[in-house]
């Protein structure tokens, strides 16, 4: 087979063995790579209703067909478990070097299995697999694990590791590799905690034949091209964080925890004043021709610099009611230090100081509180102690869904999460497309596997005449090809006609005969067997839903009024279990399934 | 009779000219986005090519139109009225 190397590695750190397993062409040919590999691969190797935090609970890295194939953007993996913080599908993207690296040694995936009774650090590469004792590594940040290993194993070795909060379980820790990218939502930080696994290091350089060697070499200097046309503008200059100042222009912002009841005035914090009064520079990943990635000098912290996205200026800024940039830039560093993703870390924290405010904390756990002298010393205080899971910060380290269920007294309602995912950075009682993708999303309150909210954005005559959940159905299964060959989705725009264009270069990579037609097959596919996961491991209809603020406090600036309403959320749902033709209580009927190839 | 005209420029255009909000005044009513992109052309000729296309009939496909930050419309339908704002935004709303 082109393009793959047909071979999974699997890895019981257990016994501390391994073995290699065929990977079979027609489980690639329907669920390509990446997170679609990756799904499939869960559901096969996952037995059901394991714990997260079980042994049993596979950790699987996915790479993809493009990947080695010097494409732009496309040195990706996807890192795939049950998620600790949502019981279901939990998968995250990462890239650069290490993509390249795990698809050297010879695997197109690698599963790990079991859990060691003490801290290890694997060494793998094209001769085998060492066992090494991570003791000295713990404790140690994400960077300070990488370059350990630098100087231990030398700079061939690309790693994947945890930092303080993946070894302490925290639910949405991170995993942090090729300095300080992150696999960052859902939690498999914390999968890999639990399995006593501090860090991984891949050296390969297995080569792979590609069937049309000389297409491909004429689509790399193409698309080279137009990545840096008008389609990814925005990326190369400012990178994400530019959302801020538009989102917050547009309303879409949300503020101190979707209350969006804040005075203050975010400018300082925006993409646009941040690259004028700091320093800034931009790194690119490997193979990538964008440069999407903004560092940022933090200001009185001598050379350190942050990786600055608009999610982690969000989360730990307006979100948190906070404007102070140097506070925002540094926790934002502290959390990718810590390997914690930025989202359900600030989200668990504005959660937190809401609850406060209104006096529904325990006295028992107030008293775990560190002394702290204003609103962004307390965010600091809090970060801190949750990744070391001290005082108050055990407690929040279980994300804003379970802790506000330990306490009940109405908490739940000003947690904002859907399935125990924490939302992200797009305002849903504004743009009614995002909030229905943010309901139904199998991992839950995701905004990159669906990119619903480009509807909002689109005029109304861009739209047609789809219906909502049509609308989240086509950019749930594009978002599965996406994720699955992988393209970074900064990209998307590139192509003038993605599944044409996608499959003909799939095709040049594997010799397969694949047309458009069946590259979106594929992500329904994809997409139904992420739901029949779920499905199988409890999901009900009452979890497809939003946080109660959502509908019942309304937003106002005197002139207009945006809101959501239950019964709104669920007709769109409707629609949207429609267009899937899944049944009205949202589940699969067999005959769909059948249709799709997915044997359960 | 004259209308005004706050145009808000996000993202690189906001780089490239310094500038946040920029005041036009146009003495005919009938003004829509194309008179608009040739004042900004005047103003900012950095803009050519960067934001605004050459032919200056238009905002490159990175950017698009809002106007006061309400909906998103089909330029050629955008109806300009006097203390509109319309806002200049990147076309990508991924991240």
């Amino acid at each position: 087979m082109f393009g793959y190397h047909n071979k999974i590695l699997i890895i019981d750190v257990s016994s501390k063995s391994w073995r290699w397993e065929d990977l079979q062409e027609e489980v690639v040919k329907d669920f390509i790579g990446g997170s679609g590999l990756g799904a499939y691969l869960l559901y096969n190797y996952c037995p059901p209703g394991t714990d997260p935090f079980s042994p049993a609970n596979p950790l699987i890295f996915c790479t993809s067909p493009l990947v080695g194939s010097r494409l732009t953007t496309t040195s990706k993996f996807a890192v795939v478990s049950k998620s600790p913080q949502t019981g279901f599908i939990g998968d995250s993207l990462s890239s650069s070097s290490l993509a390249l690296a795990i698809k050297g040694i010879g695997a197109d995936a690698v599963i790990i299995l079991g859990s060691s009774n003490r801290w290890l650090s694997l060494k793998i590469d094209e001769s085998g697999i060492e066992f090494n004792d991570a003791s000295h590594l713990i404790g140690n940040s994400t960077s300070m694990t990488e370059g350990n290993l630098i100087e231990i194993f030398g700079p061939d070795y690309n790693t994947a590791c945890i930092g303080p909060a993946g070894e302490n379980m925290v639910r949405f820790a991170s995993i942090s590799n090729d300095g300080g990218r992150q696999a960052g939502r859902t939690g498999n930080g914390a999968v890999m905690g639990s399995k006593k696994i501090k860090a991984i290091s891949f050296k390969g350089y297995k080569k792979l034949n590609y069937f049309n060697e000389f297409n491909l070499s004429q689509t790399r200097k193409q698309l080279a091209i137009k990545s840096l046309g008008d389609a990814t503008e925005k990326y190369r200059t400012l990178g994400t964080m530019a959302n801020l100042s538009v989102f917050d222009r547009l309303k879409v912002l949300p503020t101190g925890n979707f209350r969006n009841q804040s005075n203050k005035n975010f400018d300082s914090v925006s993409g646009e004043v941040i690259h004028k009064e700091e320093k800034v520079s931009t790194s690119h990943c490997a193979n990538c021709t964008i440069g999407c990635e903004k560092l940022v000098t933090i200001p009185n912290s001598g050379s350190a610099k942050v990786r600055l996205e608009y999610q982690s200026l969000f989360a730990l800024g307006p979100l948190v009611g906070i404007s102070d940039r140097e506070t925002i830039l540094k926790s934002s560093k502290f959390c990718d230090e810590m390997g914690m993703d930025t989202i359900s870390a600030g989200s668990t924290c504005a959660w937190f100081m809401e609850c406060m405010q209104k006096g529904l904390i325990p006295e028992r756990w107030l008293d775990l509180l560190p002394t702290y002298e204003n609103d962004e010393d307390l965010l600091k205080k809090l970060l801190n102690a949750i990744a070391k899971r001290s005082g108050i910060g055990d407690i929040l380290a279980e994300g804003s869904a379970r802790v506000s269920k330990e306490i009940g007294l109405g908490t739940e309602d000003f947690a904002m999460h859907v399935k125990g995912l924490e939302m992200p950075g797009y305002e849903p009682r504004s743009l009614h497309t995002m909030a229905l993708a943010l309901a139904v999303s199998t991992r839950g309150a995701c905004h990159n596997r669906s990119s619903a909210y480009e509807y909002d954005f689109a005029s109304s005559s861009d739209s047609g005449k789809l219906s909502r959940g049509q609308m989240v159905v086509d950019g749930e299964d594009y978002s599965a090809v996406m994720d699955s060959l992988i393209w970074c989705k900064f990209v998307r725009k590139v192509f003038d006609d993605f599944y044409v264009e996608s499959s003909e270069i799939l095709n040049d990579v594997t010799g397969w005969d694949m047309d458009p037609n069946q590259l979106a097959r594929c992500g329904e596919r994809i997409n139904n067997l992420k739901k029949q996961f779920n499905i199988r491991e409890g999901w009900v209809m009452d979890q497809d839903n939003l946080p109660k603020r959502i509908f019942s406090e309304p937003l106002s600036d005197g002139e207009n009024r945006q809101s959501l309403s239950e019964s709104d959320l669920g007709t769109m749902i409707k629609s949207y279990y429609d267009a899937r033709e899944w049944t009205s209580d949202g589940l699969i009927p067999e005959s769909k399934l059948k249709s799709l190839g997915i044997e359960c | 009779m004259a209308i005004n005209l706050t145009v808000e420029l996000y993202g690189n255009s906001r780089i490239i000219t310094g500038q946040k909000l920029v005041q036009l005044k146009f003495a005919d009513s009938k003004v829509g986005v194309v008179e608009v992109i040739q004042e900004l052309a005047l103003l900012f000729p950095a803009l050519d090519g960067k934001v605004l296309d050459t032919g200056h009939k238009g905002l490159l496909s990175s950017y698009v139109f809002n106007l006061n930050g309400v909906g998103f419309q089909d330029p050629a339908k955008l109806k300009l009225r006097n203390g509109d704002s319309l806002l200049i935004l990147p076309s990508q709303a991924g991240g």
